[in-house]
């Protein structure tokens, strides 16, 4: 899962799938329409389906990738996906699932674009945030400081990571977004737990704060 | 340790918010609806199979366009900081009653608003610069050669500007204008000045009051082949209410004492009627009263003393302020407006680079440390220290990392002749 250069048609899941966190109660019969309407009407298809996913496509890249400078880059990229493809799915009630898929799927293949930049061009990029991060200079060093521990997670641990701690997703959920089965999932939380724990212990100003009741 | 990655990640959460602003989000939804039309006007109908394979293409040349070009584009791209926010179209700026509050402009020039200023931005693009003054007081440095035509407009009148450093006062109920150049040069034009206006040097001080005689313009200088530096009024004027004054660039007009009770210094100084101000605080005894004012009204004695144009009296008020209230956020200020005044008599002096080194000692996060932080990688960079400038470089990206002047930090930081 989670393959570079691939899209994902995911067979969803779950007692949550397609009654996203920002969905309406009718989402899944919505979710056809939309599918339906952007087949007709590529234009206004499109809008209606970026209004509806603007806000969980947004917060997803931004948690997962950072605040980053490229943020809106990358939700230009979901939504270009999510347009091209939407039409193809064998169930369109499912979209709202597959739209968060196709977000997290994104962000993994820029997160492992990065490493590779990193690994063999030797790029050292330096954390750049997107410009509506906060102005307070002090939540932006606790942002570059914590930036710079989960830049170091491989990318699959800090998609998992993130979905689950910071979004605060239970792990079925983590599980569906990223094709893993819950076993996995768990284990790569696991995996991603255990780096942490050894990074934190490098990090002496996030090891004071540990202490901190 | 689950409970502290918990914690950390609530934390996290807290820090990062729930997304980019909702203008970020209305920009995302116009470029992507932009590039859907451009790339096919004909998706308007059907999706059939060919027009995905050809909106596929479009869309993939245009994601080529976005990762390949990305770095091309974002040059071509002009934008505004205000108060940590990007700023891409029409804007309000209005900085608060305190404090002075700056916008930073992605081509290096840099608007500080003085307290209680209000001004707005109307356009603003590669090529074009347009603002307005709605009233208060500006502190403007425009680059030079950047391709970008700067304009700003106070009431009737427009200042067009060509790589220079001046201020600017607005004074909307009394209709007065005030630009006085530093640097390079400006035209002034529109209200009650004739056919192109008036254009200003370096040393320049241009003052006008709508319908009433407030004008001393001891520098004026037009470009060659132009006449009438001083065009007639429209309107005859009233007897004179200030006396023109005609000394020196930094000569205020003094205001000519009236038989009625006059109001104190603070009262005029409240009314924005500064020159009055700094008459009646002469009168009544600057030298006494920056011994005895409180530090909020010796900020504003201070400010009547700089917005009037005296900088001697200027400079008095704030090295008392830095005297009597060492370590206070208005000792701090003082300091600021100190280099500024520096920057003013010698471009690259050492005064300057002390006092922003002062004010980043005791303001190294504040509102204006952006500014020092640029202004003093300037100064230092032209005086030759390298050394010094890459380290301010590096502080700048520290400590304002998408700041407006970043470009230029990481470029002193990558510069060999920076590392000589």
């Amino acid at each position: 899962m989670l393959e570079t250069g691939t899209l994902r048609k995911v067979v969803v899941s779950g007692p949550w799938v397609g009654r996203g966190r920002d969905s309406r109660a009718d989402g899944e019969q919505n979710d056809a329409a939309l599918v339906e309407l952007l087949q007709r009407d590529g234009v206004r298809g499109a809008a209606q389906i970026y209004d509806r996913f603007a806000t969980t496509v947004n917060r997803l890249v931004w948690h997962l990738l950072g605040a980053d400078a490229d943020h809106d880059d990358l939700v230009q990229q979901v939504f270009c996906k999510v347009l091209l493809h939407a039409t193809k799915l064998r169930d369109p009630s499912r979209l709202a699932a597959w739209v968060q898929t196709t977000a997290v799927n994104t962000v993994y293949e820029e997160l492992r674009r990065r490493q590779v930049r990193r690994l063999f061009l030797r790029e050292q990029t330096l954390v750049r945030f997107h410009p509506d991060v906060t102005h307070d200079v002090e939540v932006r060093d606790c942002l570059r400081r914590t930036s710079a521990l989960i830049e170091r997670l491989s990318a699959k641990d800090r998609i998992v990571f993130v979905l689950h701690f910071v979004e605060g997703r239970a792990l079925e959920e983590v599980a569906v977004l990223c094709g893993y089965s819950l076993r996995t999932a768990k284990r790569r939380l696991a995996s991603a737990n255990r780096c942490f724990r050894k990074l934190v212990a490098l990090a002496p100003m996030l090891a004071v704060r540990r202490e901190e009741p | 340790m689950t409970d502290y990655d918990e914690r950390f990640g609530q934390a996290l959460h807290l820090a990062l918010g729930d997304g980019p602003s909702p203008t970020t989000v209305a920009a995302q939804r116009r470029r992507l609806l932009a590039s859907l039309e451009r790339t096919e006007p004909r998706l308007r109908g059907e999706l059939t199979p060919l027009r995905i394979a050809a909106l596929a293409l479009a869309a993939g040349l245009a994601l080529a366009l976005v990762l390949g070009l990305r770095g091309s584009l974002r040059r071509g791209e002009m934008y505004a900081t205000w108060s940590g926010r990007s700023v891409q179209g029409p804007s309000a700026f209005e900085a608060a009653a305190a404090h002075p509050e700056s916008v930073d402009f992605s081509e290096g020039s840099q608007l500080l608003l003085e307290p209680d200023t209000r001004a707005r931005l109307l356009e603003l693009s590669a090529t074009k610069a347009a603002l307005v003054l709605e009233d208060g007081h500006i502190l403007a440095s425009i680059r030079k050669h950047t391709g970008v035509t700067w304009t700003i407009a106070a009431g009737p009148y427009n200042v067009r500007v060509v790589g220079t450093r001046f201020t600017l006062d607005w004074d909307r109920e009394k209709r007065a204008l005030r630009v006085a150049v530093r640097e390079g040069r400006v035209r002034v034009s529109g209200g009650d000045l004739a056919g192109d206006g008036l254009v200003l040097d370096a040393g320049s001080l241009f003052e006008r009051q709508h319908g009433s005689i407030a004008v001393s313009l001891p520098q004026a200088a037009t470009v060659p082949g132009e006449t009438s530096p001083m065009p007639a009024p429209a309107a005859p004027r009233p007897a004179a209410s200030n006396s023109a004054s005609g000394t020196g660039a930094n000569a205020p007009a003094v205001a000519t004492p009236t038989a009625a009770p006059e109001p104190g210094w603070e009262a005029l100084a409240s009314q924005r009627k500064y020159r009055e101000a700094l008459a009646s605080a002469e009168k009544a005894g600057f030298d006494k009263l920056v011994d005895e004012l409180s530090e909020d009204g010796l900020l504003l004695l201070a400010n009547t003393a700089r917005y009037s144009g005296n900088t001697g009296r200027a400079r008095q008020a704030q090295l008392k302020l830095r005297e009597r209230f060492a370590g206070r956020r208005s000792a701090a200020l003082a300091a600021f407006y100190l280099a500024r005044e520096a920057l003013d008599v010698e471009p690259h002096g050492a005064a300057a680079v002390r006092w922003f080194e002062t004010f980043l000692e005791e303001s190294p996060r504040g509102d204006l440390a952006a500014l020092a932080r640029a202004n003093l990688m300037s100064i230092l960079l032209g005086r030759g220290e390298n050394a010094k400038a890459r380290k301010m470089a590096a502080d700048y990206l520290r400590y304002h990392p998408d700041g407006a002047q970043a470009k230029e930090a990481r470029s002193v930081l990558e510069s060999p002749a920076s590392a000589r």
